[in-house]
C-alpha cells in the first residue's frame, strides 16, 4: 500500500510536470514520460486516466477537445493555475526527498 | 418550486455525464490505437497489433471503473444504476419480491392505521394551542364507587377567583334541546357554557361574535352561537345569519355568532352553544355534579400547584359547611381533583390502542425478522452473482450501495404499499366509527404518522442494507476468491443470526397469542352474561321530555300507545343500556336512607342507581321477582313504595326479610313515618348500564310518577310485529301527542347490548387476528429458515444417508436446533406475557390476567405451530436419495 500511494504522489507530479511545458493528451503523456526517462518509466493506462481525472476534478488540469498531431480528435489537458502551485509544491517535497534519501544512501 | 429546480439540476448533470461518459470511451479508443500503431510500427501485423495493445490495456470496463470513481462518485448516476439494476433483480424473483413488498405493506399500514387512531384519541387528543395547559377539575366520591363526577358553579366561582394557579376557568355542560326545523322536531346536541371556554380553548368567532358573562345573567336575553358546521348545514354559511333566531326547546334564541370548525374537535356532536346561566341571588350550590369544569393553567404552573390550591379551598369550605354537607362528604369521600384533560380524555382508550399498537409493532418486527432472514437467504444464494461483480472490479462500497438500493425499493414500495392500507384501514374504521357514534371527528393519517411510517421503513433499509452488506462483506467476500462447491452449509454467523431471529419471533408471537386468547375469552364471558331480562322483540326508543311536560306527557303517551294493536309499552325515566351520544352516561345515582340502617364507621353513604318505572314494566321486560310483588297501577299511583333488586336486598339486608322495610332514594331522611318508601319486592339484578358493567351497585325501581325525566324518556316495547313499521306508527303516535318532541336513538335493545360489548369485540377481532399473523409469521420464519438450511446441505446429509445414518437421526439433527429455539422463545415469551398483566388486566372481563388456560394453549398453539414448520423440511431432507443428492455436486 504504502509504495503505491508514493508511485501515486510521484505519477501526478510527472504529470504536472510534463503538463507545464504544454498542453497535450493522455497519449502524449505517457509517450513523453517514457521518452524522457528513456523507457524506465512506463505509464500503464489503468494509473494514467484515473490520475487525470482525479487531477481535473480537484481543479490542478484541464481540458479541451483540439487536434492532434496525426489530426485526430483529442482530448488535451493543461495546467491550471492551481495545477502550477501544486507542481511547485510537490517539486519542493520531491527535492527535498530525494535530497535526504540520497545524503543517507552516501553517509550512512 | 425548489424541488422541480433541484430536479432539474440533476437531470443536467446527468445528461452531462452522459456525454462525459462518451469522451472518456472516446479518448481511451484513440489511445489503445495509438498503441495499436506503434505495435504496427514495430514491425507486427495490424491483427497482433490490435491484440498486444488489448492485453496491454487491460479489461476497458475495469479501468473505466476506476476512471469513473477517480473522476469522483456520483451517487445519481450510481443510484439510477442501481435502481435499474434492483428493479430487474426484484422482477426476476417475483415470490421473494411479493412476499417481502406484501408483509412489509400489510404490516405498516397496521401500524400506521393503529397510531393515526392512537395519535388523534391518546397521544394528541386536543387540538388546542395550549394542550398541556388545559385542566379538567372533578369530583372523585370514591367511597360511593364514583370516580369521576363533574363539578358545579359553586367549585367554578370560587376556583376561578381564588386559584392562583389557573389563567381562566369555564364550565361546559352537554343538553339534548328540542329544535323544530322546517319539516319535523329532531334533537340538537348542544352545549351550555360561560364564555371563558372560548378563550380557554383560544378560538375566535368565524362571523359575529360570542357571549360574554352578562348572558349567563337569569333573565338575560337569548342568545345562542352555532357551530361552523350547522352553520353549514342549516344556512349554508350565509354571513346573515347573525341576528335571526331559532327555537330551541320551544323558546327563541339570537344568533349572534359561530364558532370556528376548530371548535368542534372539543364536543364533535355539539351543534350549538348556549350560554350557562345561574342565579347570583340564589345561594350556590357546591353539591351538585353537572357541568364540566375546564381551566387553563398559567404559563409555568403546574397540575399539582393547582391540585394542593382547589384542595385547600375544597378544605376550607369543609370547615366553614353545615353538618349535613360535612356528613356527606365524610360519608362519600368527595375530593376535587385537578388532571389535564388530555390525560381524562385518553383514559378510556389509552389501555386498548397501546395494547393494539403493541401488538401491531410486534407483528411488524416479526414480518421485519422473516424480511431480513429473506434477504440473507438470497444473499447466500447470489453468491455467484458477487463473485462476478467483485472479478469485474466492483468496489465493496459499490456492493454495499447495490445491496442498499435493493432493500430501499422494497422498503419504498413497502411504505406506499403500507401507506394505502392505512388509509383503507382508516377509512373502514371512520365507515364503521360514523355509524356507532355520528358527528364524531373522522381518523385521518396526519403528517406525523406518515413521518413515522416513513421512519419504520427507513429503518428496515438501514437494517437490512447493515445486516446483508455485513454478511457479503465478511463472511463471503473471502470465499470469493476461492472456489468453493455450489452447496456449502450456510455459514456460522447468518446461522446464529437466524436462530435469534426465531426465538425473538416465537417469543412475540407468544406474547400477542396470549393477549388475544385472554380478550377471546372475557368476549365470550361477556357475550354470555345473561343480561337479566329477556331482550328478545325489545325495541327501546328515547324522547327528549322538557320539564315542564314530565307530569302529563308520559300519561298521555301511554293511553294513546296502549291503541297500537300487537304491542305492549311503557313510558319510563330510563331504560337498560342508556347508551345516548354524547353523554354516554349511566343511569342516575341517588343517595340512600334506610330506616333503621346504621353504616358501620369506615362504610360510604349509601347508594343506588335508580329509575321510574310503571305497572307493567316488568312484564315488558321479563323480570323475576325473587321476594314479594311488583307494583300494582294504585301502588305506582301513590308513589310510595320501591321495588328492590337483589344485589341492594344482600348489600343492607342481609339475613333479614328486606319486604316491609322502609327506605328513601334521592332525597333527605323523613322525619315522619309517612314520607318513608316501603319496600314490596326484590327483583332479580339487571345489567342497566351495560354488560361490562363491574360497579356492582344496587339498584332501585321507584314509582314514575314522583321521579325525576331529567330531560328524556324512553319508550320500551315489547312485539311480535315487524320492527320498522312499530318503530314508525310509535313515532307518529309521538308527533301526533305533542309535535315539538324529538323521538331519537330507536334501536332494538339486542342491538344496544351487542354495542355496549361492541368495542371489546373489535378489540378481541384485531388481536386475535393480529395474534394469528403473529404465529403465522413466526412459524413461516421458522419454516423458511430450516428449509433453506436444509437446501444448503445437501451435500452433508447425503453423505450421512450414504454411510448409514438412520433417517430418524437425521430428522432429529435437523430438528434438534429449531426446537430448543422455539422453547427458549416460548419460556421468553411466557416470562414476558406475565409482565404485562397488570397492563392487561383492566382490558378483561371475568378472566384473571394471569390465566393459566390461556397461557398453556399458547404455548401449546405456538408450539405445535413450530414444530409443523420445522417437520414439514426435515422430513423432506431425510428423504433424499443420497446418489441423487451427491451427484449433484
Amino acid at each position: 500500500m504504502k509504495n503505491s500511494e508514493l508511485l501515486q504522489g510521484t505519477l501526478d507530479m510527472l504529470i504536472l510536470r510534463v503538463l507545464s511545458r504544454g498542453d497535450s493528451h493522455g497519449w502524449g503523456i505517457a509517450d513523453r514520460i517514457k521518452s524522457v526517462s528513456k523507457d524506465v518509466l512506463s505509464i500503464g493506462e489503468g494509473s494514467l486516466y484515473p490520475a487525470l481525472y482525479r487531477m481535473e476534478t480537484r481543479g490542478w488540469i484541464k481540458s479541451r477537445w483540439g487536434q492532434s498531431e496525426n489530426n485526430r480528435k483529442a482530448k488535451f489537458y493543461s495546467l491550471t493555475k492551481l495545477g502550477e502551485d501544486q507542481l511547485e509544491t510537490e517539486a519542493e517535497a520531491w527535492r527535498q526527498l530525494s535530497g535526504a534519501i540520497g545524503s543517507v544512501m552516501r553517509h550512512a | 418550486m425548489r424541488v422541480i429546480f433541484s430536479l432539474r439540476a440533476r437531470l443536467r448533470a446527468l445528461k452531462q455525464r452522459r456525454k462525459l461518459e462518451a469522451e472518456m470511451h472516446e479518448e481511451m479508443r484513440l489511445h489503445l490505437e495509438q498503441r495499436t500503431e506503434e505495435y504496427c510500427h514495430d514491425g507486427l501485423t495490424l491483427e497482433e497489433a490490435a491484440r498486444a495493445a488489448a492485453i496491454e490495456f487491460g479489461s476497458l470496463a475495469s479501468l473505466k471503473e476506476e476512471a469513473r470513481e477517480a473522476r469522483g462518485w456520483d451517487w445519481t448516476e450510481s443510484l439510477l444504476r442501481n435502481v435499474r439494476y434492483a428493479r430487474r433483480q426484484l422482477a426476476s424473483s417475483k415470490l421473494f419480491s411479493a412476499v417481502t413488498i406484501g408483509s412489509l405493506s400489510l404490516f405498516l399500514g397496521i401500524n400506521a392505521a393503529a397510531f393515526a387512531v392512537l395519535d388523534s384519541l391518546v397521544l394528541n387528543p386536543l387540538p388546542f394551542p395550549y394542550p398541556d395547559r388545559i385542566v379538567e377539575v372533578y369530583n372523585s366520591l370514591p367511597k360511593v364507587g364514583v370516580a369521576k363526577f363533574c363539578s358545579n358553579v359553586g367549585q367554578y366561582l370560587d376556583f376561578k377567583a381564588n386559584v392562583s394557579a389557573f389563567e381562566t376557568a369555564g364550565l361546559w355542560e352537554m343538553h339534548q334541546d328540542a329544535f323544530a326545523d322546517a319539516d319535523r322536531a329532531k334533537i340538537l346536541v348542544t352545549a351550555t357554557v360561560t364564555p371563558e371556554v372560548f378563550d380557554l380553548l383560544g378560538v375566535h368567532p368565524s362571523i359575529g361574535r360570542f357571549f360574554d358573562l352578562t348572558s349567563s345573567r337569569p333573565n338575560a336575553p337569548r342568545v345562542v352561537v352555532l357551530t361552523e358546521s350547522f352553520w353549514a348545514e342549516h344556512f349554508h354559511r350565509a354571513p346573515s345569519v347573525v341576528g335571526k333566531t331559532i327555537r330551541l326547546n320551544g323558546e327563541e334564541y339570537e344568533i349572534v355568532g359561530v364558532a370556528p370548525a376548530a371548535m368542534e374537535k372539543f364536543a364533535p356532536q355539539v351543534q350549538a352553544l348556549r350560554p350557562l346561566t345561574w342565579d347570583p341571588a340564589e345561594p350556590v350550590l357546591r353539591s351538585g355534579y353537572s357541568p364540566m369544569l375546564i381551566a387553563r393553567l398559567k404559563a409555568g404552573s403546574t397540575v399539582a400547584l393547582a391540585q394542593s390550591q382547589t384542595a385547600a379551598l375544597e378544605k376550607a369550605f369543609y370547615d366553614g359547611a353545615a353538618p349535613r354537607t360535612r356528613a356527606f362528604i365524610d360519608q362519600t369521600g368527595q375530593t376535587v381533583r385537578v388532571d389535564l384533560l388530555r390525560r381524562q380524555r385518553a383514559e378510556a382508550f389509552a389501555h386498548p390502542l397501546f395494547l393494539l399498537q403493541a401488538s401491531a409493532a410486534a407483528v411488524l418486527l416479526v414480518a421485519f425478522a422473516n424480511i431480513l432472514d429473506l434477504f440473507i437467504a438470497r444473499i447466500n444464494a447470489r453468491e455467484m452473482e458477487f463473485h462476478t461483480r467483485a472479478a469485474l472490479g466492483a468496489s465493496r462500497k459499490d456492493i454495499v450501495f447495490q445491496l442498499g438500493v435493493e432493500s430501499g425499493v422494497i422498503g419504498i414500495f413497502g411504505l406506499l404499499g403500507g401507506l394505502a392500507v392505512a388509509e383503507a384501514g382508516l377509512a373502514l374504521a371512520n365507515h364503521f366509527v360514523a355509524i356507532l357514534s355520528p358527528n364524531t371527528v373522522a381518523f385521518h393519517l396526519q403528517t406525523s404518522v406518515v413521518a413515522a411510517t416513513a421512519a419504520a421503513s427507513l429503518l428496515l433499509i438501514a437494517v437490512t442494507t447493515i445486516i446483508t452488506s455485513s454478511q457479503v462483506l465478511q463472511t463471503s467476500w473471502r470465499r470469493y476468491r476461492e472456489t468453493g462447491t455450489r452447496t456449502q452449509s450456510r455459514s456460522m454467523q447468518s446461522r446464529k443470526l437466524a436462530g435469534y431471529f426465531v426465538v425473538g419471533q416465537i417469543a412475540f408471537g407468544l406474547m400477542v397469542t396470549v393477549i388475544a386468547i385472554l380478550l377471546l375469552q372475557s368476549f365470550l364471558r361477556a357475550a354470555a352474561v345473561p343480561p337479566g331480562f329477556n331482550a328478545d322483540r325489545l325495541l327501546s326508543l328515547r324522547l327528549a321530555v322538557p320539564e315542564s311536560k314530565e307530569h302529563t306527557l308520559p300519561i298521555r303517551l301511554d293511553e294513546e300507545l296502549r291503541k297500537l294493536p300487537g304491542i305492549e309499552s311503557c313510558v319510563v325515566t330510563a331504560a337498560p343500556f342508556y347508551l345516548v351520544p354524547p353523554v354516554n352516561a349511566s343511569m342516575p345515582l341517588g343517595a340512600v336512607h334506610i330506616r333503621g340502617y346504621e353504616a358501620g364507621p369506615g362504610d360510604g353513604l349509601p347508594s343506588a342507581y335508580y329509575c321510574g318505572v310503571t305497572a307493567n314494566y316488568a312484564d315488558v321486560l321479563g323480570l323475576n321477582m325473587l321476594r314479594g310483588r311488583w307494583f300494582s297501577e294504585p301502588e305506582i299511583a301513590s308513589g310510595r313504595y320501591v321495588v328492590i333488586d337483589e344485589t341492594f336486598s344482600k348489600h343492607y339486608f342481609s339475613g333479614q326479610d328486606p319486604i316491609g322495610q322502609k327506605m328513601v332514594i334521592n332525597r333527605a331522611a323523613p322525619t315522619t313515618d309517612s314520607d318513608w318508601l316501603e319496600i314490596i319486592g326484590v327483583a332479580n339484578n339487571v345489567l342497566h348500564n351495560g354488560i361490562g358493567d363491574k360497579s356492582g351497585q344496587p339498584f332501585v325501581y321507584l314509582s314514575r310518577a314522583h321521579t325525576p325525566f331529567f330531560g328524556a324518556a324512553s319508550i320500551l316495547i315489547k312485539t311480535e310485529r315487524p320492527t320498522d313499521e312499530v318503530l314508525k306508527s310509535v313515532r307518529e303516535t309521538v308527533a301526533a301527542v305533542d309535535s315539538e318532541i324529538p323521538v331519537f336513538d330507536n334501536k332494538p335493545e339486542r342491538v344496544l347490548m351487542e354495542e355496549s360489548i361492541q368495542d371489546r369485540r373489535a378489540l378481541m377481532f384485531l388481536l386475535v387476528s393480529l395474534a394469528g399473523c403473529c404465529v403465522f409469521l413466526a412459524s413461516l420464519g421458522i419454516y423458511g429458515s430450516l428449509s433453506y438450511d436444509i437446501s444448503r446441505r445437501i451435500r452433508e446429509i447425503g453423505i450421512r444417508l450414504a454411510i448409514g445414518t438412520p433417517k430418524k437421526d437425521i430428522m432429529k439433527m435437523l430438528m434438534t436446533a429449531t426446537c430448543f429455539r422455539a422453547t427458549t422463545g416460548v419460556l421468553i415469551g411466557l416470562a414476558c406475557g406475565l409482565l404485562l398483566h397488570r397492563y392487561v388486566a383492566s382490558l378483561l372481563f371475568n378472566v384473571s390476567p394471569v390465566d393459566v388456560g390461556a397461557y398453556t394453549t399458547s404455548a401449546v398453539v405456538v408450539l405445535i405451530g413450530s414444530l409443523i414448520a420445522c417437520l414439514i423440511p426435515a422430513a423432506r431432507a431425510s428423504r433424499i436419495d443420497p446418489v441423487v443428492a451427491l451427484r449433484a455436486e
